[in-house]
């Protein structure tokens, strides 16, 4: 994992309502042979006129088919964004485009924890700041170590989890952490199992 | 200060603490890990690439599900994905020592249905799985929830899994349900009318004398959609319809560690004083049978109620493109929609009590023509058990195709795609923008009104159906 870095760029509009996991990887692409990287079928049903982006031409209306937001390393997202599976190649495809920091007002709960195993900032905030950013028309900052958000004449700082904020700017994700607890887990499981022998020996 | 009253998260979730970490967070110890072909051996592989070993691997369990393919008498390779991804689970599980309920086997299913089922899943255990629908669990009063690719890898190499406790959600059903309405309208009610973030950075408690009278099928039912309302866990508090049901189980203690854990067990549900951050009251006797119009399980009502109109709509743009999707008119009524294929499957509503309401419904009818019926049980145990009854000659009879287990056209993974522009009526759990395949219509609805429907070649009130 890369430590998290300072970003600043246009960010992008991603401000659709209740945006799911199946719209941002489809299933047939998890499963089926791809002609092409499956970033570039993120979206697809609402990215291309046909919405199959083998056959069809990628529609102009949709922002990551617009040129001032090509290498933004930020989006904009739209509320409950990243509900439904548990599939991580949803994050995955937004990491390969390039996203390394979502900005809305809610994400979906296991999309959430899926960034941060990316090495992805997912940032709250209030409805008013969204409202703020999205007016904004030039580049945007987002600076993890002082935790702040900012653009032309404004800034707001942001609320992080402490240790998602260090294992982020370290570059390290849970695995690396939680090996350093081996003593702790055999300790539960040795007092567990004399507590609740069945959990043990299925 | 008088110690607060515990809910049964509170004393779930406590007593799997191994660690605690900065910033809120826990290290909780996972009690069963279940596997299956879409994650499992690229987890597996994932996991050896980091040069990191199962820890244990008697605690974690897989199945193939998702890319299996369902046609009557299927081949390994009938589906291209899990042509790939089935082998390598296989040896991926051997070479790592865990348990493969495998093609063939009498034990193979739904990951959510043979849990329950074999007895894997138990009251105050915690569960996880690499699936969203792992909240399904929570019906026997285990703490389960769905995790991403990472967190498999992470709970493979050290049984247990980093998370903060989320704020503590009960939703109280009271009243009986009217007849021919299921546990499944239940739950599309309680998301159509509360929205699909209800549950965001909560676990759901399901409680009240609705719940109480259910079986543990249908609680699964309830819990299954936890999901869908935003909560990565739902759960209802073990008693003794929950003892009954895993009495006997293959992997269910047994003998004196049963009596042992029935005394373990009777102690998890929430105390009389227990408080919860939110609580949400739902009358069952009013609710009519519920099929989703739209694209987000929020997008349904009464079958009865037309669509909406998106400019009487509190979200036009949306309300506006959901109905676009859906090939429907502002105001056209759902009753009478012409359906072209119906789906009762998936682990929301393929146990047995869901294809025994739905096959009472079907004898001595006919599926209408031009309609592609499928059922597809759950489980390698339910087909049987559905066999023994001789469902699936009322089925077969009525037109129905039935099928092997597995996921199918819940999520069409395995290459079995409602074909685009098809209009789907399905007992699963998601209707978002090509769920079932390109451009696919799906509207979600219970197994009662699936089947009737089917009959019918549209949508039904199965409250008025013959
Ligand atoms: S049946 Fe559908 S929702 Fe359930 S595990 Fe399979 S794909 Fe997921």
């Amino acid at each position: 994992m890369q430590p998290f870095e300072p970003l600043r760029c246009v960010p992008v509009p991603l401000l659709e309502k209740n945006v799911d996991t199946d719209i941002i990887t489809p299933m047939k692409r998890l499963t089926g042979r791809n002609a092409r990287p499956l970033a570039d079928y993120a979206f697809e049903a609402w990215r291309y006129d046909t919405g199959d982006a083998d056959s069809g031409q990628p529609l102009p209306d949709f922002p990551l088919n617009q040129e001032v937001y090509e290498g933004a390393a930020i989006a904009l997202t739209g509320e409950n964004f990243g509900c439904g599976s548990s599939r991580q190649s949803a994050p995955q495809v937004l990491h390969d485009l390039g996203l390394r920091c979502l900005i809305g007002t809610s994400f979906g709960d296991i999309f959430f924890n899926n960034c941060f195993q990316l090495g992805m900032l997912p940032v709250v905030v209030s409805a008013e700041v969204m409202a703020r950013l999205t007016a904004c028309t030039g580049a945007i900052s987002v600076e993890l170590t002082t935790q702040t958000i900012s653009w032309e004449d404004g800034s707001v700082t942001f609320d992080v989890n402490p240790m998602r904020k260090r294992c982020l700017l370290e570059g390290l994700d849970d695995i690396a952490l939680t090996l350093g607890h081996e003593p702790d887990i055999q300790a539960f499981q040795q007092a567990d199992r004399a507590k609740r022998p069945w959990v043990y020996m299925p | 200060m008088v110690p607060m009253g515990r809910t049964l998260l509170d004393k779930v979730w406590d007593a799997h603490v191994v660690a605690e970490l900065d910033g809120g967070y826990q290290l909780l110890h996972v009690d069963r890990h279940l596997l299956h072909d879409l994650g499992g051996a690229p987890a597996l592989r994932a996991l050896g690439q980091r040069g990191l070993r199962v820890r244990n691997p008697e605690l974690c369990f897989a199945t193939p599900d998702h890319c299996v393919a369902t046609s009557p008498g299927r081949g390994e390779g009938s589906a291209a994905a899990g042509s790939r991804l089935i082998p390598a689970l296989r040896s991926a599980c051997v070479e790592a020592g865990i348990r493969l309920f495998d093609l063939g086997s009498r034990d193979q299913g739904i990951v959510h249905v043979i849990g329950p089922e074999l007895g894997l899943t138990l009251p105050g255990l915690s569960l996880v799985c690499g699936d969203s629908h792992t909240c399904t669990h929570g019906a026997l009063g285990a703490l389960a929830w769905g995790i991403g690719t990472s967190e498999v890898v992470h709970v493979l190499a050290t049984q247990t899994i980093v998370e903060r406790k989320p704020a503590r959600l009960q939703v109280e059903f009271s009243g009986r349900l009217p007849v021919r309405v299921h546990a499944k309208d239940l739950i599309l009610h309680l998301i159509a009318s509360e929205g699909v973030e209800l549950g965001v950075g909560h676990a759901v408690e399901y409680a009240g004398d609705t719940v109480r009278g259910m079986s543990i099928e249908e609680r699964m039912t309830l819990c299954n959609l936890s999901i869908e309302l935003g909560a990565k866990i739902g759960m209802v508090a073990p008693d003794d319809v929950t003892f009954e049901y895993l009495s006997g189980r293959r992997y269910a203690p047994s003998g004196r560690e049963w009596d042992a854990a029935l005394d373990q067990w009777r102690s998890l549900p929430g105390d009389d004083d227990a408080v919860f951050d939110r609580t949400v009251h739902i009358r069952a006797d009013g609710v009519a049978p519920q099929v989703t119009w739209g694209t987000s399980p929020m997008h349904g009502g009464p079958v009865d109620r037309p669509v909406p109109d998106p400019a009487a709509s509190a979200d036009p743009a949306g309300t506006r493109a959901a109905l676009d999707y859906m090939g429907l008119a502002p105001g056209a009524p759902l009753l009478g929609l012409p359906v072209d294929c119906v789906f009762i499957g998936s682990c929301t509503n393929s146990r047995l009590s869901d294809l025994q309401a739905a096959a009472d419904l079907v004898r001595g009818h006919k599926v209408a023509d031009g309609v592609e019926a499928w059922v597809v049980p759950g489980s390698e145990a339910v087909k049987r058990a559905a066999e023994a009854l001789g469902l699936h000659r009322a089925f077969q009879a009525a037109g129905f195709e039935w099928r092997e287990p597995g996921c199918s056209r819940c999520v069409a993974s395995n290459g079995e795609y409602v074909p685009p522009g098809k209009r789907c009526l399905s007992t699963s759990n998601r209707n978002f923008v090509g769920r079932q395949g390109p451009r696919s219509r799906t509207h979600l609805a219970s197994p009662v009104t699936a089947a009737a429907s089917a009959i019918a070649g549209a949508i039904v009130d199965v409250r008025h159906w013959p």
